[in-house]
């Protein structure tokens, strides 16, 4: 597979630009998608559907923040595992803690409340991590360790918050 | 100005050739095929002006009846008489046990992963039932059009899996039918309210046919129609409501456990009939014939009605809740509500609705026939008779697929809501020191058990060289097409070994099965098998001439190389020669297959170039609108 940059023709950098990305993004499918080429043969819509795969593939890293950063991280040679690689910063472990328990006490209470307060917290801390992630990847002095390590604790952030989706949906449903 | 050359699906034919292109709803309780004619679109009657097809198959010993004719059977030959096989269509043993009970036909789950219907014409698969289904209205589209079908856009339930969705495309094979697509019903009804034409949106399109209700919540993003949740109940539908009121009527005019079968479909009749009536009028008279002789008549007015309505209406409400939860929206997140099925003509589901989701639904076209006129609308661009619409319909896969790990544990590959089609790939390793073989057993669902999960396919990759553990690298592939069918190949790297497997669903039939079906079954005794292989290569061959001699004519020069172009063109005079002989299908298609081989690499420039072009064609446009 292309560069997902190179195959959006858009900077490489860890900002991109999101309209941007959705209107190539429409375009490139609207030329590609084998729907196109169904008239074509069954060759031309196989070649087709696997490169609106990468298409696909690409789009989905970029406009994902964690995905577009590893996939940074990647083409700077840096080796990253997401099932073995965790963060090596004490502070930030004991964080991770506290807010685990802190939404595990809400879900279990069934408070709704502590639950929206604690998800409007995490939506804060996640900008401020990701923004934290901007700075790393953008400063081309800094260590990679350290880039790897803001770029696990946006996970960490996304991860939690599909956490407390998943909860409200359960309370909501369950009301 | 060249910009859509190449992927305009209209731009390699003549001009005002429209390509013959239908849109098929196969349904539980009903059927129905639509098509475009001079810009209009409709569903096509049979030749007694019905639109309708019960999606009832009848087999006697000496023949094989579809639709009204089947539907007859239904209480004389219930064994015979196959109705709503659509809820087995893609379904292993062990799922359909569980709908036996219910069912009046009997199965036999025996040597075949696939359960059989007994039947006084042999036993028979839900793939075969369907396609008598498919094959009859094939029949109908291509007697009222005049010529044969060049595509159809079928749809399908968001939530049917992998297995549903592969069952239903051998069953239009099997029908002769070549499908464009596979899109999902309510894709399909909001395409026909034209829902895809707008920026951003969420639609709620809300489904009560004669035995099933569906709700599901679409997001229209960007072209990409994704579902954010689905939901309802597989055993509820007007059916229900027409029971309700023939209970009341059995009670008010004083019949109990009296009546008999017979009567009671009298009774069931005349109960619908007066839900029909209430649809327009306030009250209506009902009359109903007593075991006696006499005859019991009464009114019965729209109140009554809603309330032997409302225990189901309810029902229905809860499952809306629930699915707006799992969509994680509020009620004031929906943009549009589209009604689909004839039930919906009920007002009081019209009033529930719209009192739900606080918006006027959208009912401007007949519930019964949305599906099929949406599919159709799509149907029609994918022929190539609109070229200038840009639309394309993105979908997304409906439920995650993974494969089985470590003590019974799902590792999810393609997450559900993934826009496809989509190729992913994760690496495995071995678990034991000298391991040659790894067994992979993929599996769809949204659980991480593997058991409470769909089970698709089970499969070995052997000739791993043998190695210490977690030295092999095994890359597994998933591949998903545009219509959300899967593909999985596992190969280990190391070594430069390959091995390679392509999987079929486990409830899904092999190609031999379909092959020896298509040999057996009803409709194709009627043709001849090498005939209709001849024709199937003929219009495939007429397919690579056209789309090849128009992309030569555009950019024959500029990507080819004069030795290039002479070999593609070779190729391609052999194929128009095998063509015009039109005798020999294996020819013909060894003859295609030269010309692809020749001219893949003109292909794969063309298609980089094209990307490279939408991109560029942008930035001009960007450009200009800076000036």
């Amino acid at each position: 597979m292309n560069d997902p940059f190179e195959q959006f023709d858009l900077p490489v950098a860890f900002e991109v630009d999101r309209q941007q990305l959705d209107e190539r993004f429409r375009r490139l499918q609207a030329e590609l998608h084998p729907d196109r080429f169904v008239r074509q043969g069954d060759q031309a819509r196989r070649m087709a559907a696997s490169v609106a795969a990468d298409v696909n593939e690409a789009y989905a890293i970029l406009a994902d923040d964690y995905r577009r950063a590893v996939h940074l991280l990647e083409r700077t040679g840096v080796d990253f595992d997401p099932e073995r690689d965790t963060s090596q910063n004490i502070e930030f472990i004991e964080a991770q803690i506290e807010w685990r328990e802190r939404l595990e006490e809400a879900a279990a209470a069934r408070d709704s409340e502590a639950l929206e307060a604690a998800g409007g917290e995490l939506v804060q801390a996640r900008a401020e991590a990701r923004a934290r992630v901007a700075r790393a990847l953008a400063d081309p002095e800094a260590p990679a360790e350290d880039a790897k390590d803001r770029v696990l604790e946006l996970r960490f952030f996304d991860r939690l918050l599909d956490e407390i989706k998943r909860t409200r949906r359960n309370l909501a449903a369950a009301e | 100005m060249a910009l859509l050359q190449i992927t305009e699906p209209g731009a390699d034919s003549a001009p005002h050739q429209r390509h013959l292109a239908a849109g098929i709803d196969l349904g539980t309780t009903h059927s129905l095929v639509a098509t475009v004619r001079s810009g209009e679109v409709d569903t096509l009657p049979d030749e007694q002006g019905r639109h309708i097809l019960p999606s009832v198959v009848h087999y006697a010993a000496d023949g094989v009846s579809v639709g009204h004719a089947a539907a007859e059977h239904a209480a004389d030959d219930p064994h015979n008489t196959i109705a709503s096989v659509k809820r087995l269509i893609g379904r292993g043993a062990a799922d359909v046990a569980t709908l036996s009970g219910e069912l009046p036909f009997r199965l036999k789950t025996g040597e075949s992963s696939v359960p059989r219907i007994e039947t006084a014409a042999g036993d028979k698969t839900a793939v075969e039932v369907s396609a008598e289904i498919l094959q009859t209205l094939r029949a109908r589209a291509e007697a009222t059009l005049g010529d044969e079908l060049e595509g159809v856009v079928i749809t399908v339930p968001a939530y049917f899996d992998d297995a549903q969705r592969q069952a239903t495309r051998d069953a239009a094979q099997l029908a002769g039918l070549n499908v464009f697509r596979l899109i999902s019903e309510p894709t399909a009804a909001a395409v026909a309210y034209g829902l895809d034409q707008g920026e951003e949106s969420t639609i709620a399109v809300y489904d009560l046919g004669g035995g099933t209700f569906d709700i599901s919540i679409l997001q229209l993003r960007q072209g990409v129609f994704e579902v954010l949740a689905t939901g309802g109940d597989s055993a509820l539908g007007g059916d229900d409501i027409d029971r309700a009121i023939a209970d009341w009527l059995l009670s008010e005019a004083g019949m109990g456990g009296e009546a008999d079968p017979q009567r009671l479909r009298r009774v069931l009749l005349a109960a619908r009939r007066a839900k029909e009536a209430l649809t327009d009028a306030a009250s209506t008279t009902v009359e109903v014939v007593r075991a006696d002789g006499s005859t019991w008549s009464g009114e019965m007015d729209r109140d009554t009605l809603v309330e032997l309505a409302r225990p189901l209406l309810d029902r229905t409400m809860t499952a809306c809740r629930q699915v707006m939860a799992d969509a994680g929206l509020e009620k004031d997140g929906i943009d549009e509500v589209v009604l689909v099925g004839g039930s919906t003509r009920m007002p009081a589901v019209r009033e529930a609705v719209a009192g739900y989701f606080g918006r006027t639904p959208r009912a401007g076209i007949d519930p019964d026939r949305v599906v099929a006129i949406g599919a159709a609308q799509q149907a029609d661009i994918l022929a190539g008779n609109k070229p200038d619409t840009e639309l394309v319909l993105l979908d997304v896969i409906p439920l995650s697929l993974g494969l089985e790990t470590m003590g019974g544990l799902v590792e999810f590959i393609v997450p559900r809501n993934t826009t496809i089609p989509v190729t992913r790939a994760q690496e495995f390793t071995t678990f034991k020191d000298g391991q040659t073989a790894m067994s992979l057993h993929v599996v769809q669902g949204e659980r991480d058990v593997v058991d409470a999960n769909r089970s698709l396919a089970r499969f070995t990759l052997s000739g791993i060289p043998p190695m210490v553990a977690g030295a092999a690298r095994i890359r597994v592939t998933f591949q998903v097409d545009a219509d959300g069918l899967l593909n999985v190949t596992a190969r280990e790297q190391t070594q430069g070994v390959e091995a390679h497997i392509e999987v079929k669903p486990s409830y899904g039939l092999t190609d031999a099965e379909i092959e020896q079906m298509l040999r057996d079954s009803a409709s194709s005794a009627r043709e001849d098998m090498e005939a209709r292989r001849l024709r199937e290569e003929l219009v495939e061959a007429d397919r690579v001439l056209e789309a090849l001699d128009a992309a030569l004519r555009a950019d024959g020069d500029r990507y080819l190389e004069p030795e290039e172009r002479r070999t593609i063109e070779q190729a391609r005079d052999a194929l128009r020669a095998e063509r015009e002989k039109g005798a020999d299908p294996d020819a013909i298609e060894n003859a295609r297959k030269r010309v692809e081989q020749a001219s893949e690499a003109f292909v794969a420039r063309r298609m980089n170039d094209s990307i490279r072009r939408a991109l560029a064609g942008h930035n001009v446009s960007e450009y200009d609108a800076g000036n």
